[in-house]
């Protein structure tokens, strides 16, 4: 099935989990989109199967809590940032709970983190106003840059690149081989005192890049130009939250969740609203993302919800 | 040599480099020691044998990158478990009073040409494995699953004609499953909803009537043909029961031939 205005249009939530006590924070699918992991402020890890749809398994990190995770490119193996007692990140297996490593080196809080697609490598970004990159094989950091403020960061669908997001107001592009010596690319943005960012995306097809913030819009960019294709806006978020936008896989339609439970979706060339889907969440909707390999979503406040179309092909 | 402290206790502006890069790390591959690169250029061993980084430039490729978007994904099947608030999918259809000789390739034949053929199932009884005259076929579209209804409910198929109905989950094929096992009924005269004639009733065998006739009395199950009696043994199934048989069917390919010879009888007389 592909994507297409009426598919999206036509989801309807299927499944609600309710395993965790607090908020979802963050959740990743795995490359295959047969799994997606899921982490809480109530420090659990959640595993859920994608294609039955239910539970698999419940992990816990009680003492660092956990916050941002992310699939590594082994099937079983997560690394995760965290909310509590210090702000190493740990490469967990999730076959036998055991740590693999730590990489610590962050002083302030990690948020962002983002695995490349090709290799072993991930970076991070943190409050402290640095970007570090580090090889799931090392616990050597392998590369720090102090930046001028806040980063948010993520790899290109390539991983010959990777964008940072700093101080909210421009995006910096930086080649992998040569991060150290500065970004061949910097996208200036007019600074917006309303809201800060909060994410920042690369489209399946590396031609867009998408801008999350607190506020009340998100923004799309030209992967290549910087220039600003479009500002979506028009969805609830009252109180500054952290909401998660996304790509679908098709590089095609740009979803977010909003404080009211409802997701907005928008096609990405001509910018106009697709669909708006209640979501019937109990709070704001801080993570949505689409399966890589199905044709269906996650979103989630302290519950998670699996998404279906509606209509047969 | 060890570039952290200097890089996380200072601002940035004190320290004498902005960004460092790991060139050579021991962890990673045989190597005395490591090696930092400091801002493309200045490197922390004397000689390093690397050369600095060259002018930033983009390293990505300008593609055509239509693969992308054309992509068709697969719609997952999620299970219809507890967890499942949405709409149920029509695609199971619920077959009763079928010949006891339809075996599940016959079905799929006889079922393929109205829809894509998922799952084909026919219900057994758990204890002397007889043919129950009910089975379960799940469609990959509700094209299929109402299809199939529109043309073979009420045609004859094997000499019987047999019932055929869309099924929310199972709920009308495990009801009448427990009407045939529990002696209620027979695979010929179980009551299949509204369609059940009553005339058919009649004509049943006469070894389950007498008990229906007490039954009656004692006012348990409705007047046939209007609507789908309780199970008399109280229920026993919640709102969500597992779809399929209850028991695992094992392949039977050779059924006592009197005993089938008996059941084909009855079929004559009730037909």
């Amino acid at each position: 099935m592909k994507l297409t205005d009426n598919v999206l249009r036509s989801f309807r939530v299927a499944k609600v989990f309710r395993e965790n006590s607090d908020k979802i924070n963050c959740f990743d699918f795995s490359p295959n989109g047969e799994t997606v992991i899921s982490s809480s402020d109530d420090d659990s890890i959640v595993l859920y199967d994608c294609q039955e749809g239910k539970p698999k398994r419940t992990l816990y990190s009680k003492k660092y809590g956990v916050d941002l995770i992310r699939y590594t490119h082994a099937a079983n193996t997560v690394v995760y940032s965290s909310n509590k007692i210090d702000d190493t990140i740990r490469y967990l297996s999730l076959h036998d709970n055991k740590y693999i490593r730590y990489f610590p080196g962050h002083t302030k809080r990690v948020v962002a983190l983002s695995m490349s697609p090709v290799d072993d490598t991930f970076i991070s970004g943190s409050l402290d106003k640095t970007i570090r990159l580090w090889d799931l094989r090392s616990p050597n950091c392998q590369g720090l840059m102090h930046l001028q403020g806040k980063p948010v960061c993520s790899f290109d669908p390539e991983g010959l690149i990777f964008a940072a997001g700093v101080n909210s107001e421009m995006v910096k592009l930086y080649d992998l081989r040569s991060f150290d010596k500065g970004p061949f690319a910097t996208f200036k943005m007019q600074y917006d005192r309303t809201c800060e960012w909060t994410g920042l995306k690369f489209s399946n097809d590396g031609k867009l890049i998408l801008i999350s913030t607190n506020g009340g819009f998100i923004r799309l960019i030209d992967a290549f130009k910087g220039a600003i294709l479009h500002t979506f806006g028009g969805y609830n978020n009252s109180k500054a939250v952290t909401l998660e936008a996304s790509f679908t896989p098709d590089s095609q339609f740009i979803m977010i969740g909003s404080e009211d439970g409802k997701i907005h979706v928008w096609n990405g060339e001509s910018g106009m609203k697709v669909a708006v889907l209640d979501g019937k969440h109990t709070g704001p909707i801080t993570c949505l993302q689409f399966n890589p390999k199905f044709m269906t979503f996650a979103s989630a406040c302290s519950n998670m919800a699996f998404w279906l179309p509606t209509i047969d092909d | 040599m060890e570039p952290e402290t200097g890089g996380d206790s200072q601002r940035v502006p004190s320290v004498p480099w902005r960004s460092y890069k790991l060139v050579v790390d021991p962890a990673l591959r045989r190597a005395p020691q490591k090696i930092y690169r400091y801002d493309g250029v200045h490197f922390s061993v004397p000689d390093s044998g690397y050369p600095p980084a060259g002018a930033v430039q983009d390293p990505r490729p300008r593609r055509i990158w239509a693969k992308h978007r054309d992509l068709s994904l697969p719609v997952p099947k999620f299970k219809l478990d507890e967890f499942y608030v949405g709409q149920i999918p029509l695609k199971e259809v619920t077959f009763a009073r079928l010949n006891d000789n339809i075996r599940e390739g016959f079905l799929t034949e006889m079922c393929r040409k109205y829809g894509e053929v998922e799952e084909v199932e026919i219900l057994l009884h758990p204890k002397t494995r007889k043919h129950l005259g009910l089975a379960r076929v799940l469609f990959a579209s509700t094209r299929g699953a109402k299809e199939t209804v529109k043309h073979l409910h009420n045609t004859s198929v094997m000499g019987d004609i047999i019932h055929a109905q869309l099924d929310i989950k199972g709920q009308q094929r495990m009801k009448y499953y427990e009407l045939i096992v529990n002696g209620a009924y027979t695979p010929q005269t179980v009551p299949t909803g509204g369609k059940a004639a009553a005339g058919e009733k009649a004509e049943a065998p006469p070894q389950p009537e007498p008990r229906r006739r007490h039954s009656a009395d004692t006012a348990f199950p409705p007047p046939p043909g209007n609507g789908t009696p309780d199970p008399p043994s109280g229920g026993g199934y919640g709102p969500f029961p597992p779809p399929g048989t209850p028991l695992p069917a094992p392949l039977r390919r050779r059924g006592p031939p009197l005993r089938r010879q008996v059941s084909r009888g009855a079929v004559v007389t009730s037909a």
